[in-house]
Parts: structure tokens; sequence; C-alpha cells
């Protein structure tokens, strides 16, 4: 995670966080909660005009958001809330008190789930808010959350998406700059962009299937990172206590950095470009898999150094306490 | 359009002119822009420009047997750095941020951008009557990386107490997997720490631990900066803050 990017996100999870500790803390499963046996729930719909390649910035505290494409050039966004009290009136006064806020101008829309100001004590009451939106395909999408699973599906303008506590899940998607969340997993799939993708995860898992973008960066504390079929100029892929995997064409002149410190990395290679190997572990073994043929190679006290086929891109590989294996097929 | 991570992936073979002209230029172009990237810029330089004075010498052991002594010495004073929290975005001074950053990006670049290259390219050769004045140099780097290693250490401790002491009003199941990675960390750098004192040549432990260490830094920035805004009370309405400041990413 760069600087920029690392204080854009902490800018963003120290508000929304804030926003759920104002707010008490409600969560999709709190709602089960039996001191809160009161339900009311409320849907509306809303119609948003914003064209074709419209912006729509959508911020929730607690709940699911699910944005998929549609026809037409409107924004449908159905909200429910789901207000769980302590008695019906503490109930009713959720609903009354947590709003959806809309706004536009123009092509672009902030929908933003509003709570009270600052409450003192337990709240009588907690409010869980469920977005669908159906919005035109060439949309751009900023969806956050504190406390919730996103799922994007189909949406092929810019995408960026930030869980504090949830699932990120892209599917069928274009140009996703970035994807987050600090506890929760975060899987993209048939994920074509000509942009950078950085994708990240304080304890959950890393998938990616089917990804092409100019870059990829994955970076988990505990989880694995798995990256199947992507294609990449380049990519790093680290993880602290997970596997990390990769598996994919490279690129002439690419470099693919992996990382893990007590997990296995697999690298394996696909296609005719080849690579110069650079891997390393401290207590654990480098294995060549299958038919790979290194060049040049050197190997000296847990350092393999080498040249697969034309050596057209970089790899690096590094474990502390894990494996690595190498292979191309 | 590169960002900042790309840039300090780069930065030490820039510095050495060693890129094709239109990443040189690329770079050149995101540095004109970029504090913090120009301060690593210089910082990469000044050790680059000690580092060519030592010619060939043959005292990276001595350095990192010297680091791993430092390593020994557990006993980092968690009172020596005392940092103002205030709420976001003023949580930290600007200067404080920078500070620890910066001391972060001497480790990272010391360790990774220095040490490394040295190793690798040097053959060990004995040391000299003719070489003697330039281990003064090393020496120095030494010191710097000493220095920097103690910062870092100063910067991590009062983080860790912060933390501890308003991790509490938390979100519970945001703070349960925050603590459990830094427990995750601190066994990543425990280990790392230990294949150091015993193996201080080796590349893996020396690389293991920077990158647990910054690792660190960064789950620790952010739990920081999440009870930093949890003191904040009186404040507007954080939904509210939270479409501003999502705006302004």
């Amino acid at each position: 995670m760069t600087p920029m990017d690392r204080t854009r996100w902490i800018r963003l999870t120290t508000a929304i966080v804030t926003a759920a500790a104002l707010a008490g803390a409600a969560t999709a499963a709190a709602a089960q909660d039996r001191n809160y046996p009161a339900l009311r729930t409320d849907r509306q719909t809303r119609t948003l005009t914003l064209g074709s390649a419209g912006s729509l910035d959508l911020s929730n505290v607690s709940g699911d958001i699910t944005v998929t494409a549609g026809p037409g050039t409107s924004v449908v966004v159905d909200v429910t809330r789901e207000s769980h009290g302590r008695t019906e009136a503490d109930a009713a006064q959720g609903l009354q008190d947590v709003q959806v806020a809309i706004e536009t101008q123009g092509d672009r829309a902030t929908v933003a789930t509003q709570y009270p100001k600052t409450q003192h004590g337990q709240s009588p009451y907690r409010v869980s808010t469920i977005y669908h939106v159906t919005a035109p395909a060439g949309t751009h999408v900023k969806a956050t959350s504190v406390s919730g699973n996103v799922s994007v599906s189909h949406i092929k303008g810019d995408l960026e998406v930030q869980v504090v506590s949830g699932n990120v899940t892209v599917s069928d998607a274009a140009r996703v700059t970035n994807a987050r969340t600090i506890s929760g997993t975060v899987r993209l799939s048939d994920v074509a962009s000509d942009a950078a993708l950085s994708v990240s995860a304080v304890s959950g898992d890393v998938t990616l299937e089917r990804v092409k973008a100019a870059r990829v960066s994955a970076d988990v504390v505990s989880g694995n990172v798995r990256a199947t079929d992507v294609t990449c100029g380049g990519a790093t892929l680290k993880s602290l206590s997970g596997t990390v995997d990769y598996t994919g064409p490279l690129t002439r002149g690419g470099r693919y950095e992996l990382t893990s410190h007590s997990g296995t990395v697999t690298f394996t290679a696909v296609g005719p470009v080849g690579f110069a190997l650079d891997a390393s572990t401290f207590s654990g073994s480098i294995q060549p898999v299958g038919s790979l043929t290194l060049t040049s190679q050197i190997a000296h006290r847990g350092s393999l150094t080498g040249t697969v086929g034309d050596g057209g891109a970089t790899v690096a590989v590094r474990t502390f306490s894990g494996n690595v294996r190498i292979a191309r097929r | 359009m590169r960002t900042c991570s790309d840039v300090q992936r780069d930065l030490s073979r820039y510095v050495d002119d060693d890129l094709p002209p239109d990443d040189q230029a690329a770079i050149a172009q995101h540095l004109a822009s970029c504090e913090v990237c120009r301060g690593i810029e210089a910082d990469l330089r000044q050790l680059r420009a000690r580092a060519r004075t030592l010619g060939p010498m043959p005292l990276p052991g001595h350095l990192w047997s010297k680091i791993a002594d430092r390593l020994r010495m557990e006993n980092v004073d968690a009172s020596a750095e005392v940092v103002e929290v205030r709420s976001w975005p003023m949580s930290w001074s600007h200067r404080s941020w920078l500070w620890l950053g910066l001391a972060a990006t001497l480790v990272v670049i010391a360790l990774g951008a220095y040490i490394a290259p040295s190793l690798s390219r040097r053959a060990p050769a004995a040391v000299t009557p003719d070489n003697a004045t330039r281990a003064v140099s090393v020496q120095d780097v030494t010191d710097e990386l000493d220095q920097a290693l103690e910062h870092y250490g100063r910067a991590v401790a009062g983080l860790e107490t912060l933390a501890r002491e308003d991790g509490a009003s938390m979100d519970p199941a945001v703070s349960a997997a925050l603590q459990t990675n830094l427990t995750a960390i601190d066994r990543a750098i425990a280990e790392s720490r230990t294949a150091l004192i015993d193996q201080p040549q080796s590349a893996s432990a020396r690389a293991s631990l920077t990158d647990a260490l910054r690792q660190k830094v960064d789950v620790l920035q952010t739990t920081v900066a999440l009870v930093n805004d949890l003191r904040r009370e009186n404040e507007d309405d954080a939904a509210d803050a939270a479409k501003k400041l999502g705006k302004q990413s």
C-alpha cells in the first residue's frame, strides 16, 4: 500500500468507524440480539438519472450493499432499513433517526446512511441498511461500508470498494482501482482493467481469478493470496502468515514479487515468456516443479537463482519459514 | 501515473540512474510533486553517497553483527516517545506521521537498499590500514542504522501504547481482528530477529524483518487512527464525515 493509499484508507476507516461508534455499532449479527426483539422495516426506492457514465458514491454503516448493472441510463437505489429496538417505540425511533440521504448534482450522486449526532450510553435500537443498486454498466461506483458485505457485478466504470468489516466481491468488472477490507475476504473475478489494481485485507483471504490489469498488488497480513489466470505487467503479492499463489502469463520486462513470512509461495508461469528467478527461504525448501529447467543456476543456502526460458521477466519469490515452489507450463 | 509505492520500489535504481529513460523521467516527474518520495530519495542519495566512500569494504558482516547485538536488547523504552493524539484529520500532527514515516523509511532504505546491494555485490576482503578511515564511514552508517532502529522501536512502542489504551473503545470485531494480526506480526518479527541473531548474514532474515516491521507500522497506523477518531465526541455526524473524507480520497 502506498503512503497516499494508506492515508486515504485511514481517513476513510476512521471516519466510518466513528460512524459505527456513534450509531451504537449496529451490525447485522447484533440485529438478532434478543435485547432488541422489536422490528420495524422500511423500504424505499429512488431513481436517479445520472446518464450512462455517471458517478455514484455510496457509503453505509451497517448492512450489505449490492450493485449490479442494469438497462437504461438511470440508477435505481432500493433501500431497506431494518430497525431492531428494545420496544416497538424504540424500533420506530430508529427508523426516524437513521436516514438515507441522497444528493444529486448533474451526473453525480451521493447516497449515505446518516445517523443522529453523538449518542451517550447504549442505543435503544440498532439499524441496518441494505442497499440494492442497479446502475448503467458505465457508472463509476465508489462503495464504502463499516460493517457489511459489498458485492458489485457487471459494472464497467471506475470501481472502488472499501469495507472495515465485511467481504468484498467483484465480478465481471473493469477499472477496479481499489478493493479493501480490514476484516473479511476480497474476491475479484473476470476483471479487465487497463489501470493498476490494488487489493488488501488485514485479516482475510484475497482471491483473484481471470484478472487483467496494468499492475496487480495484493497485501494481506493473515490470510492467503491466490491469483489464478492473472495477466498483468507486474505484480506484488504479499501475505504475512498465509500462502501466496500466482498463476498466469508473464509480460516481458515485468517484475513479479511474491512474499510470505510463514506460508508457502507458489509461482507458476504460463506461456512463452521466461523469467529470471530469484528465490529464497530461510528455513523452508525451494522446489522447482515438473519439467522446469533453469540455466545459469546458482543454489546456495536457501536461495536459488537462475534463468527460465528467455528470462524475459523477473520473478522474485521469498518466504521466511515456508516453502517455495516454482513451475512453468 | 505512478504511485508512491511504484516510485519507492524503483528509487534505488533511479538514484543509480539504472532505469530506462522513460522510467527515469516518470519518477523525476513524480518526485517533483511528492514531498514524501523526495525525502526518501534524499535519504537514499545520502546513504549512497556514503556508501560510495566505502570502497570494497568487508564490513557488512560486522555491521549486521552489531545490529544483531542491538536486537538482543529487547527493552525498548515505551515512554521515550510521547505522541500527541488529536482527532482526525489533525490526529497526530503531520510532523509526527512524517517523522514516523521517515524513521521507518530509513530502516527500510538502510536495510533493504544499502545493505543488501552491499552484500550481494561486494566480495569479502580483509581490513587493511588502507581502508581504516573508511571504517569510520561504515561506523557512521552503523550508527545511522542503530538510530533508525531505535527511533523505529520508540514509534512502534508509542503506537502500541495508544492502541492498547484506547483499543477497548473500538468496535470489538475490528479490534479483535487488528489485535490478532498484530500478534501474528510480532511473531514474525520475533522469528526474524532470532534468525538474524543466529545468522547475521542471512538475506532472508533481513528481508523478513524489514517486511514485518513495515507491516506492523501499517497496521498500527490504522489502529491508532481508528482509536483517535473514536476519542472524538461532540463532533459532526460521522456519516457526514465519512462522506466528506470519502470525497477527499
